[in-house]
Order: C-alpha cells, then structure tokens, then sequence
C-alpha cells in the first residue's frame, strides 16, 4: 500500500481496483482528518492596544477586550495577557488584573495582581508591565461565545492601568488536542 | 472638552476619593450617593454591568 512522504498517509496503488475506490479515498481522509485534528490551529483570538488609558479608584473596571471567541471541546489553549503600565498614584497597594468574560460581571479566566506597588514618584517608580500566560480547556472556559475582557482592581484607591507608552495584547491561541 | 487627566484632576478636585473610574475620557464607573457633577455630564459613559 503507498502512503504519503510526511505523514504516511494510506493511497491507493495504481494497480488496486476501481471498485475499492470509495472506500480508499475514506481511509485516505480520515487519516488526513486525524491528523489535522492533532495539530495546532492558531490564534483563536487577539487585539494589540496601544489606547487604553484607565485611572480608578478600587472598584474593578474592564480596562480592553479581543475580539470574540468560542472554545470547542477537547482543545488546548494558550492565553496570554498584557497590560503594558500599571502604576499607583495614591497610597500603596496591590493591583488585581484579571482576564474575565465580557466584562467585569463575566466569569473568571484568570487572575493575577502586582503586590506592594508604591505611589508613583519619579525617584522611586514602582510598577511596569503585567503579563500572565496561562493554558486552559473548555473545563474553565465553556462551549459559548465570549468576549475577552482584561480587568484591573486596585485594592487602595489610586491607580493608572495604560497601554499608551508600551501596548497591551490579549492572545488566545489553539496549540492542539487536549 | 477636558482631556482623560484633566477630568481626573477635576473629579479629586471636587472631593471624590472613590468610587469612580475613568477609561479613555470617560466616567465608565459611578458608585457614589450623589450624582456625577454636572460640569461632567459629558462625559459619562457608563460601562453598566455591575
């Protein structure tokens, strides 16, 4: 029996008959299907910002969102969020960023915060970038349509979440089979 | 118009500590007892999904 060079995919033979025709073209392409199945499909969902400019006090604000995106079962995916400045301009405190759905009413995705910033000040910056990279199946994100939503919450009142001076990015992509 | 900054330099100015934020020059969050400012009514936008 032939089969293909990369993937070793079962062909016919020039020499098989006409008659098993059918059932040699099923064979060929549930071969190709199990294989298109097991590779990565890319990037699912993603926005790179360079507008967002939130200042807020401590009540969890949707800050920017990607495009919208509906998990399948059985997929892996690879998300990544970026929120490129966050800095206090009070007093000292944590800065939650949270990846939700929709809004800040939607479910959690994922969390993290920046602990212990201090108040801006030329002298002493404290505060810069946020990235968190996660992995996650239909389990955590559902089966229905929703949109991306970065969050931020300040845990005392004063803070700047900007992706002006350094971009932001949501990404979300299908790196293959659960 | 007031720009993103000069609408947060004015919500402190008026007294208001918390229960606000602002997103691309707008009031998208209002949680205090009283009414947004009128000098602000411009610019609300509220994000509505609390």
């Amino acid at each position: 029996m032939a089969t293909t060079t990369n993937y070793g995919w079962t062909t016919p033979n020039d020499t098989d008959y006409v008659y098993q025709g059918a059932a040699a073209i099923r064979t060929t392409a549930n071969s190709i299907d199990t294989t298109v199945y097991s590779l990565p499909q890319g990037v699912k969902s993603y926005v790179r910002d360079a507008a967002a400019n939130l200042t807020l006090t401590t009540t969890e604000t949707a800050m920017f969102t990607s495009p919208s995106f509906t998990p399948i079962a059985g997929r892996l995916y690879l998300i990544t969020y970026t929120v490129g400045d966050i800095y206090k301009t009070t007093a000292q405190g944590d800065v939650y960023v949270a990846l939700r759905a929709n809004n800040t009413a939607g479910f959690l995705i994922d969390r993290g915060y920046m602990a212990g910033l201090n108040k801006f000040t030329t002298a002493g910056y404290q505060g810069g970038s946020f990235t968190r990279t996660m992995v996650a199946t239909s389990s955590i994100l559902g089966t229905s349509a929703f949109v991306p939503c970065v969050t931020i919450q300040p845990t005392v009142s004063g803070a700047i979440a900007q992706n002006i001076n350094q971009a932001g990015a949501i990404s979300i992509t299908d790196i293959g089979p659960a | 118009m007031m720009t993103h900054d000069e609408i947060v330099e004015k919500l402190y100015s008026l007294g208001f500590e918390q229960g606000w934020s602002v997103r691309n020059g707008k009031i998208v969050v209002w949680e205090n007892k009283v009414e947004v400012p009128a000098e602000l009514n411009f610019y609300i936008d509220l994000d509505g999904n609390d």
